[in-house]
């Protein structure tokens, strides 16, 4: 902001106080006419020796490859061609020496020389004043005329112009001698002093060089000042020549060197429609370009919405994808259950098969010599009867034959338990029958039976021959485990396999997570079985019952029964005492294995 | 006249005790065949009112043995009771039973069943 309003107050003061004046007439001809005495001084003048400042910018300085540059420089290129002579440049940072070398004769003229600078008045003759520049006060505020620096430091530089005109001020303003522009313009701009007093051009290039922003041209001096060409005195007709040549120069030409010296446009930027139009063309620019970063940013956030988009769907789709994989890993995991369950029933099956021909091989074999001494045993018996004790040996030899073949007769059930006949059936039903079978039993020992039936359990396809016996064998085991007036407890019930059921451990593995199974469950308030042989009470022949009490074939039968129904048996002591076994049907469509 | 009764058995002994036990009752009179394949001959030499038949004999099955006796114009009539080691007690409740439309009685058979069987069987012919 401070500097685009620097430059603007920089630039409209040019255009005040400059204005065309800037390298004198501006409507001079362009055809230079010179005398015929001038000429023939020319022609035996070819070579003419110029003194130069070395830093006095933009006017004349060296550059750092030792050329001669700046406005004065430009000009005498021109005035070269002009006049059809050469010349030498001799080179000086001290204006003293460079004035002594004109007097001395050692050069031929001083190149910016100042009439108002006393020394000098007195040494050259002077042409008309090729460089005018005007008068300004540099400064970091307001500036209302010479009256407002009263009590102020201002800052001149020593032996210029304006040393000389700032002496002539009221006494009042304070006068700081600089050495050279730059310190001068670094104590203005550290407001070590209040304003300095210079010409447009210099101020404007120091400012422009130093780059110092925060420093104002803050107003102008009436005066101006003027760069004229010193001639040494012997040499008038010089003078003549001079003038002539630089008015011979064109305005257009002496515009041209203005602008690359100095750093000021001719027109103010605010009145200028070049200005406005360019204004408004960069408005018309950065409005595109914020409207194009719009666009863009609209776009990009639109790609980015359509990519999002895309990402959602392609993780959607693959979402998808890992449930289908994952439903497929389930039928896999089902189907390779299923087929461990198939194998395992088919190494039952076949374990049946053998056990069914050992059984029939067995009875054939046993059952014929069971014959006979049964046969014998009826023949003796009459022979006998008058003898008490011999009938006693008899009774038990007897009762050996009848222990022997229900031995084989369970193994005959058992092997022969291959097939299922199967109906829908209402398990209620069949556990009601089954307790029907056992009446008598119950009777005998003065059981109790607690029935705690779910009237909605759902119908099973059953073999219900087969299931009566399993519970019939369920019944009698609890009732014999039992002591006399034992309660059992049977109760049916519908479940849904849950995952994180522990109790049905043995259902998980039988069954699928959310299956519909119906358990029957058939308690007794015996002694339990001992935990460590709580897993032998399906092997064949396994018995905790007094020997010719069990013939360990009762519980083989119901698990192989149960097995052929896809259900699962649950064997646990009750916390309370007692042995609880649960038989666990599925209630799928799925056919029983070995289904008639 | 007493009841003639075959017993067709591998087992010498067995049919020697069926003998000995029917007999005693004096009510029937039987002869007793330890060979399946001789059992037609046997059987059609006797001409018995009931035979009793083993089921698994060495030489010939006793359904074999049964078959042949049912081709038989003079014996087609002839009741057939099997003796079997490999029938169950639940399968023939109350002593006997009929499977394929055959009588069974399963081993080791009572006496005290056997007549009652017998008895039942023939009576039940002459009613």
């Amino acid at each position: 902001m401070m500097r685009v309003r620097m430059i603007l107050k920089l630039l409209v003061l040019v255009l005040m106080l400059l204005g065309p004046r800037v390298g004198g007439s501006a409507d001079s001809g362009l055809n230079l006419q010179l005398s015929d005495e001038e000429q023939a001084w020319l022609v035996s003048h070819p070579e003419i020796t110029l003194v130069a400042a070395k830093d006095y910018y933009p006017f004349e300085f060296f550059d750092e490859k030792g050329r001669y540059r700046g406005v004065a420089a430009d000009y005498f290129e021109l005035l070269a061609q002009r006049l059809g002579i050469r010349f030498n440049i001799l080179a000086s940072a001290d204006s003293a020496e460079r004035l002594a070398k004109v007097k001395a004769k050692h050069a031929d003229m001083l190149v910016t020389a100042s009439e108002k600078i006393k020394d000098v008045q007195d040494s050259v003759l002077f042409t008309r004043p090729h460089i005018i520049m005007s008068g300004v006060i540099v400064g970091k505020h307001k500036y209302n005329g010479l009256a407002s620096l009263k009590g102020k430091k201002l800052a001149v530089i020593s032996g210029s112009q304006w040393e000389t005109l700032a002496a002539s001020f009221d006494p009042e303003i304070k006068l700081i001698r600089e050495s050279d522009m730059t310190s001068a313009l670094e104590h203005v701009s550290l407001e070590t002093v209040d304003a300095l007093l210079s010409d447009i051009a210099t101020t404007s290039y120091y400012i422009h060089r130093e780059g110092m922003t925060n420093l104002n041209i803050v107003g102008g001096v009436d005066e101006s000042l003027e760069i004229r060409i010193g001639i040494r005195q012997d040499w008038p007709i010089l003078i003549s020549i001079m003038d002539k040549a630089l008015a011979s120069i064109s305005a257009k030409d002496k515009e041209k060197i203005r602008r690359q010296w100095i750093h000021i446009k001719k027109s103010s930027l605010l009145h200028s429609p070049i200005f406005w139009s360019a204004a408004l063309a960069a408005m018309i620019i950065i409005a595109t370009i914020l409207a194009s970063i719009l666009v863009w940013n609209r776009t990009l956030k639109r790609r980015v919405q359509q990519r999002t988009k895309s990402l959602d769907v392609e993780l959607r789709r693959r979402h998808e994808a890992e449930l289908e994989l994952q439903a497929a890993n389930n039928d896999l995991l089902k189907s390779h259950r299923n087929l461990q369950k198939t194998q395992l029933h088919l190494i039952h099956a076949a374990k049946m098969e053998s056990v069914g021909h050992l059984a029939a091989g067995i009875a054939h074999e046993v059952k014929n010599p069971l014959a006979i001494i049964s046969l014998g045993l009826d023949y003796i018996t009459p022979l006998i009867k008058d003898r008490t004790v011999d009938q006693d040996v008899l009774q038990d030899m007897i009762k050996a034959v009848s222990r022997a073949d229900s031995v084989i007769n369970g193994l005959l059930d058992f092997s022969r338990e291959d097939t299922l006949n199967s109906s829908k059936a209402n398990i209620n039903r069949v556990i009601e029958d089954a307790l029907q079978l056992v009446k008598h039993e119950l009777a005998q020992s003065h059981g109790r039976v607690v029935k705690v039936l779910d009237k909605n359990v759902p119908t099973l396809t059953l073999d219900i021959n087969k299931m009566l016996q399993v519970f019939v064998n369920l019944f009698l085991n609890s009732l014999q485990a039992m002591e006399s007036g034992g309660t059992i407890t049977v109760s049916s019930y519908q479940l849904k396999i849950q995952a994180d059921s522990i109790t049905q451990k043995v259902a998980k593995a039988q069954f699928e997570i959310g299956q519909t199974v119906v358990v029957v469950q058939v308690s007794d308030d015996g002694p339990g079985v001992d935990e460590s042989k709580l897993s032998k009470i399906f092997d064949l022949f396994y018995t905790t019952k007094p020997v010719g009490e069990g013939t360990g074939l009762g519980l083989p039968i119901i698990k192989n029964i149960v097995d052929l129904h896809r259900g699962a048996i649950e064997v646990k002591n009750r916390p309370e005492g007692g042995l609880s076994i649960s038989i666990i049907l599925p209630t799928t469509k799925e056919p029983p294995l070995y289904e008639n | 006249m007493k009841t003639k009764i075959l017993v067709v058995d591998d087992e010498t002994a067995i049919t020697h005790m069926i003998k000995l036990n029917l007999e005693r009752t004096g009510l029937y009179q039987v002869q007793e065949e330890n060979s399946g394949k001789r059992a037609l001959e046997t059987a059609l030499e006797f001409m018995p009112d009931l035979i009793l038949l083993d089921v698994m004999m060495p030489d010939m099955q006793g359904d074999e043995v049964a078959t042949l006796l049912k081709q038989n114009e003079q014996l087609k009539n002839t009741k057939v009771v099997f003796l079997t080691a490999i029938v169950t007690r639940d399968e023939t409740a109350n002593g006997h039973h009929i499977i394929g439309g055959n009588l069974f009685i399963a081993k080791p058979v009572k006496t005290k069943d056997l007549l009652c069987l017998i008895d039942k069987l023939l009576n039940a012919e002459d009613s």
